[in-house]
């Protein structure tokens, strides 16, 4: 009786621990593919706030340079590309990692935000959910690093 | 002659550097959330932002050569292209598997503190002088200031305030460089000697 209780308590905060980090693992995902349209969006602002700094609204009379400058859309450009380029990835690379806590049907699927799996896309071994809260190997930033100097 | 009617505002320049640095600041950034184990999933992604760092400064060369208005500019821009591609090429090194040792990140310490000096030596007006002095003196300062950062990821390799700080540095220095002008007015102070502002 003693020992069903035990598991059942055992159950249960592994359960928990896996919801806590599954709501981890959204919260980050969603971090990541904010962080694109967040910076398109201070561009967009910016151009508002002062639209002479965009001369393709007013191009007579502008020379080269001033034609090729449009700080505001080299911001919006930067944020988009990160959220096209960069970001589905990462998440995907998340979800990769988190497929362990996936099959405890705890962890969210952030397929539905327009992220398309790519069957060709490289992909390593599957790593459990708490591994990718740890933030540093005791070698260095990457996986590869060894200790030693070099 | 020929060649100064040609070459863009010095303020262009800035803004694309501000660019390169917002590009960093978003990898880093996103690097900090998801954390390294997720980052060095594919090979390509570890040495995407090495790789901008190194190919801006490779850019900067181009600026040291061109845009020669006094020795001390000269010097300044120099010393940025030789660190930025120092630190940009032992990330580099480590993000292969090349270098090993975690003090390679002290690399980017030392080119935030020439950065650092380089920038309020050559920016010989006072603060209030114009907009543009007093961005060097804000750059020169945060430069130093975030020196710490890399040197804390060096010897504290899990701490996130060192992983953040270090990311979130390149996002103020970005934002710094957009702010700069040739010629314009700082908290409504423009030097007589500054010149005619415009927009």
């Amino acid at each position: 009786m003693d020992v069903s209780a035990d598991v059942a308590h055992e159950l249960k905060r592994e359960k928990t621990k896996d919801a806590a980090a599954a709501r981890d693992h959204a919260l980050r995902a969603r971090i990541v593919l904010a962080l694109g349209p967040a910076t398109a969006a201070g561009g967009v602002l910016w151009a508002i706030a002062q639209p002479w700094r965009l001369t393709l609204l007013h191009p007579f009379g502008q020379g080269f340079w001033w034609l090729v400058s449009e700080p505001p859309l080299y911001v919006v450009l930067v944020g988009l590309l990160f959220r096209w380029l960069v970001a589905p990835g990462l998440v995907e690379d998340m979800e990769a990692a988190g497929e362990g806590m996936e099959t405890h049907g705890a962890a969210p699927d952030l397929r539905g935000r327009g992220l398309r799996r790519r069957a060709s896309a490289p992909r390593g071994p599957a790593t459990p959910a708490r591994a990718i809260r740890k933030p540093e190997s005791e070698a260095g930033r990457s996986g590869e690093r060894q200790s030693g100097d070099t | 002659m020929i060649a100064s009617s040609i070459l863009p505002p010095a303020e262009m320049v800035h803004w694309w550097f501000a660019t390169g640095f917002l590009v960093l600041g978003l990898l880093l950034l996103s690097e900090a959330v998801v954390g390294p184990e997720v980052w060095g999933r594919r090979p390509w992604r570890r040495t995407l932002w090495p790789g901008v760092l190194f190919a801006m400064g490779v850019l900067m060369f181009p600026v040291m050569t061109f845009f020669t208005s006094s020795t001390i500019h000269m010097l300044a821009h120099g010393s940025w292209a030789q660190v930025m591609m120092l630190a940009g090429a032992a990330e580099l090194g480590v993000a292969r598997g090349k270098l090993h040792s975690r003090y390679w990140r002290l690399c980017s310490a030392l080119g935030f503190v020439v950065s650092g000096l380089a920038v309020l030596v050559h920016e010989q007006n006072h603060w209030l002088f114009s907009r543009t002095a007093f961005l060097h003196h804000v750059l020169g300062w945060a430069a130093l200031v975030a020196a710490l950062f890399p040197i804390l990821q060096t010897f504290r390799p899990r701490s996130h305030a060192a992983t953040f700080g270090f990311a979130t540095t390149f996002v103020l220095i970005a934002v710094l460089l957009y702010c700069d002008r040739d010629t314009a007015a700082i908290f409504g102070h423009l030097d007589f000697y500054a010149g005619v502002p415009h927009r």
